[in-house]
Order: C-alpha cells, then structure tokens, then sequence
C-alpha cells in the first residue's frame, strides 16, 4: 500500500516529506524507546511513536524506516522537522491515540509481523 | 412501490446500517482477559485465576509519563518494559492488566510486586505493533458479529 | 489485596442499596374496581403472587394468591376486589436500605412490598425477591471505577474529627538513585489518602503530581523528602532536595524538555513530561531552586474536584527557602 493512500484513509496531517508518498509499505512497528526501535525496526517499516525530538529521524534513517507517525496529536519539534526535510523522512501526525492508530494501519493490511526476509539493497 | 421510494428505503437501510455498525464499534463492549492471552497466544504469568476480568480499554505505551495520562481502571496495558516502575506506574492508575511484548518477562520480584497489587501479568512474543493490531481486529469484527 | 478489598466493597454496596435503586421497573396494580373473579387471571398472566389495590397515588390494600383462594373456596359471591383485599399491608418506603427488604422477606414470607414514597406516602413501586438479586446483580456491573465515586460519600475523616483546626501530616524519605523503589512514596500516600477516604479524582491527581515529583529527586535530586500536609479544603505537598538545583525554571516546564541520561530514557523516564504532568495536576505549583543548593516543589490540590481552581505555576530560581 502507498503512503499517499494511508494519509488520505487515515486523515493523517502530513508535516514533512510530502514528496515521499509513492513508497509502498507493508509493515509496522511502534516504540517509544531509541534503543528498542534500533534493535527490531526493520527496513521500509512505519514507525508509530509519540517523541518528537531531533533523535527520532537519526533513528528512522539509520533503519531506513519508511515514516513516522507521530499520534495524539503530537507534533514534531522545529529542528525534527528541518533534520527530516534534509534526509526526506515523511513525518504524519495523526489525533488518534496509539492503539487506536495501530488498530487502523492493521486494518488496512499493515502488520507487524517480525519474520520477513531481510529486503534486498 | 415507486423506484425512487425504493431508492430511498434502499439509502436510509444503508445509511442505517452503517450507523449502527459505527455506534456497535465504538461502544466498546469489554473484552474478557481470556480472549485477550487467546488472540495473543499469551503466557500468563499471573495469575490462572484472574482470567475471567474484564477490559475495557486497551493502552500501549513504553513512556511513564503517557501512562500517567491513562484513566480507566479496567484496562490493559501493553508495554515492552518490565522494570519494576511499570507496574508502580500502572498501579498509581488502577491499570488492571498488564501485557509485555517481545516475549518478556519481568524479574521475579517485579512479579511479586504486581501479586500484592493484584495486577494481571501476561507476556507475548508478538510486538507492540502487532498484539495491538490483533486486539483492535478482534474487537472490531466481535462487535459487528451482534447483528 | 485488591480482590479482599473488592468483596468489602460489595458488602458495602449491598448496604449502600436503596429499595429504589433495586425495584421492579413494571409494576402491576389492581385497581379498586377490579372484580374477584379476574384476579386470578392478572396474578397468573403476569407471574405474580400478590398484587396491591392503587387509587389516586395511593396504596388501600393487597391481594395475593392466598386471598383469592379463600374467596373461591368461602363460595362468595363475586365482588370489588376492595371488599377482600388485605388492609394490613407491609410495605417499605423508597430510601429505606436493601437489606431491610431481605430481612422483611424473611419474617413475613411474602413475595413482594409495595415501595412508598416517603416524603407523600405516594404508591413508589414494588419489589420482589427477584428484583434484590436483580438490583445487586446491576449495581456490580457497574465499572469498578464509578463504583469507587458513586460509593465516595464526600464523607471524609474531617467530618468525623472535632476540632477548630485538623491537619493530617505525612512524612517521607526517599533515597537517591535508588529507582527500584520509585514509586513508593507515591503508592503509601494514595493508600492513606483512601484511608481518609478523599474523593478518588482528588487521590489520582495527587499520587501522579507525587509519584513524578518523586522520580525526579531520585533521578536528579539524590534523594530528598517529601512532607504532605493534608487539612480540610486541600492537600499542600513539599517535596525538597539537596541535590545539584534547576538551572532554568522556565525551561523545565516545557513538556518535553529532558536532561535525563540515556539509563533513565531506557526505563521509560526522561520524556520531559514531568512538571508538566505536575503542572496539570495540581492547583498550585511553585519551584524553588538554586543552583549547587538544592530545590523545593510546592503543590497545592484542592480537595473538592469541582472547586479546583488552577492558579499559575512559577517558579524562583535563585532564593531557597
């Protein structure tokens, strides 16, 4: 599924990367903490959290993460949103709370399943 | 009867039906602590007894201060912490029931803490992501099951 | 243990119970005109064993099965029901406790009271064994959470304590860096507060401002204490430490500003939302700080939930008092 269609079924608030939105996603995974994401996020994976500090998009590039949503309504801090222009990491805020966010992204088909074959470069 | 007559009833049955698809959905019926270790192939590490709870509202979080924020007393919790503040901090909010992810399982005397608190532990090997998908899924088509 | 505590709960919801809050939602009544003869098809057709004689509001008798029975086999001629029915009749007013119905139940052995309203003597209803079960059966259902404020009686332990002036003072210690016990001021405070039996909204609000407050002397503070004073209109929490001070006041109380180390962030602390999960909570907030001295946090919660008034939060970074 398309970025693009995500944010439209979702009504998703698109703050960065509004150029990035022809990427295909089929997966996701949602933490709050650094450390975990670097050890489970997986290439192309939509990532689901609530902080909005400038480590968010050194993370999400260091793992090729595809975006980050941010829910409850937050919204990513002034130099979040310069640093992820510059490496072209779409941000989307969403007012929904996580487990309701979650819910709808797996409605749509994306899942969270861990066991895919590592993607070719 | 007229076709335009017909088109309308055709329209308000529609109309009517979603509505009330939309009204079943979001009046979140409470979801048993059983169904909930079912749909995440949960371990229980407590307590055998306590799996008759109800839930009425499921959270995740991995951040203290987020769970602060949560109010209702029958809920679950779904955190890939296990250090003893998390049950602290789900205790200082009447959380019920507390699911850890990524297979983890607290210390034995951070699950002794939760006994004497009498909060529900369960652990899957699922992520956040996914137990939370599989729960709202679960919910969403119990609900719709009504009619 | 929660689950002993629950079931004292329901003991007390049980004597808490009204007959009103319990009583059948359709009744069936006679009226006086109502012939012998028909009785016992309206007894039969609604599954009832006695039904009562209402006029104008009010109740004039009752006539059960066992009425009915003795007309028939007496061979009387058929007549108004007001001629047979029963004038002593055992009723129960409106506001009267649900355990006064059981204990009713069991020394008359009748099926059903009709219910009086107290304040007009107006017919109010009925209750039948059937309907207590019912009526506690319902009151359980009731999320364990609007159990906890229906049962908040806004009787506290001010109301039974004489004196001009009653304050209630709680004092702790808590030791720096060690997190494993964080939490545990917070978590003896709420109990107590429920021992004074504060409204729960009141309780959830001050355990959040000290459980936060707490983690910071731990984290950051080196330890420190936390003195709660808590008097008739409101809870006052100082909590103070001797630890390295708060450079700019302002600055942490913008959420999301953090100094926390990376060890702290893992266990899920050290999003910067901290003052101001305080900040919400509380009806008053001062920070006093200086730098290489220490800090101290005032806060202030109003005890009655719809009386908070929020005041401004400040803070002074160079005196300490």
């Amino acid at each position: 599924m398309k970025l693009s269609e995500i944010v439209d079924k979702l009504g998703l608030g698109v703050r960065t990367g509004s150029g990035k939105l022809d990427r295909d996603v089929s997966r996701g995974y949602a933490s709050d903490l650094m450390s975990d994401v670097i050890a489970h996020g997986m290439k192309n994976d939509i990532w689901v959290t609530l902080q909005v500090h400038l480590n968010i998009v050194a993370v999400a590039s260091m793992k090729e993460l595809s975006c980050i949503i941010l829910f409850n309504g937050k919204e990513p801090e002034k130099d979040t949103r310069n640093k992820a222009e510059e490496e072209g990491i779409p941000i989307f805020v969403s007012e929904l709370p996580a487990f309701e966010l979650i819910g709808q992204l797996y409605q749509l088909g994306i899942s969270g399943k861990r066991n895919e074959p590592k993607e070719r470069a | 009867m007229k076709n335009i007559d017909k088109a309308l009833c055709g329209f308000y049955l529609t109309e009517i039906s979603l509505i009330s698809q939309e009204i079943m959905a979001s009046s979140e019926r409470p979801i048993l602590l059983k169904d909930i270790q079912k749909i995440l192939s949960a371990d229980i590490i407590l307590d055998n007894e306590w799996m008759d709870g109800k839930i009425q509202t499921v959270y995740c979080s991995d951040l203290m201060s987020d769970i602060l924020s949560f109010g209702d007393s029958s809920s679950l919790l779904i955190t890939s912490l296990i250090n003893p503040q998390a049950i602290r901090t789900a205790e200082m909010v009447d959380i019920a029931a507390i699911c850890f992810v990524h297979g983890k399982i607290p210390h034995q005397e951070t699950i002794e803490m939760a006994r004497n608190n009498e909060i529900v532990l369960l652990s899957t090997r699922y992520s956040m992501y996914e137990a939370c998908g599989r729960i709202y899924c679960a919910r969403m088509s119990k609900s719709i099951d009504l009619s | 243990m929660r689950r002993l505590k629950e079931i004292h709960k329901v003991q007390e919801l049980v004597f808490r119970l009204k007959t009103s809050d319990a009583k059948a939602s359709d009744v069936v009544i006679l009226s006086p005109d109502t012939m012998m003869s028909e009785v016992r098809a309206i007894l039969r057709k609604n599954k009832i064993a006695a039904a009562p004689i209402v006029a104008e509001n009010k109740v004039l008798g009752i006539i059960s099965v066992n009425d009915y029975l003795n007309w028939l086999t007496a061979g009387r001629e058929d007549c108004r029901v007001e001629k047979c029915m029963s004038l002593n009749v055992k009723f129960l007013y409106d506001d009267e406790p649900l355990t006064d119905a059981i204990k009713c139940f069991d020394r008359y052995g009748f099926y059903e009271f009709p219910i009086i309203d107290r304040k007009n003597g107006n017919f109010a209803g009925i209750i039948t064994r059937r309907d207590i079960i019912m009526g506690i059966l319902r009151a359980l259902e009731i999320d364990y959470h609007e159990m906890e404020i229906s049962r908040y009686s806004g009787h506290t332990f001010f109301h039974d304590i004489v004196a001009d002036r009653t304050e209630v003072i709680l004092s702790f210690t808590v030791e720096g860096k060690n997190i494993q016990r964080g939490g545990e001021v917070a978590s003896k405070l709420k109990k107590n507060l429920q021992q004074l039996g504060l409204h729960p909204g009141t309780i959830r609000k001050t355990v959040i401002a000290t459980y936060e407050a707490e983690m910071n002397l731990i984290i950051y503070g080196e330890g420190g204490w936390v003195d709660v004073l808590v008097d008739a209109e409101a809870i006052h929490i100082e909590v103070k430490d001797e630890g390295p001070g708060i450079p700019d006041i302002q600055k942490v109380l913008q959420p999301g500003y953090s100094t926390a180390p990376d060890w702290v962030r893992e266990l899920g602390f050290g999003a910067g939302m901290g003052f101001t999960n305080i900040q919400n909570c509380s009806d008053v907030l001062d920070i006093i700080s200086k730098v290489g001295e220490g800090t101290t946090v005032k806060i202030r919660i109003g005890l009655d939930p719809e009386k908070s008034n929020k005041g401004k939060s400040g803070g002074k970074s160079d005196e300490i008092e």
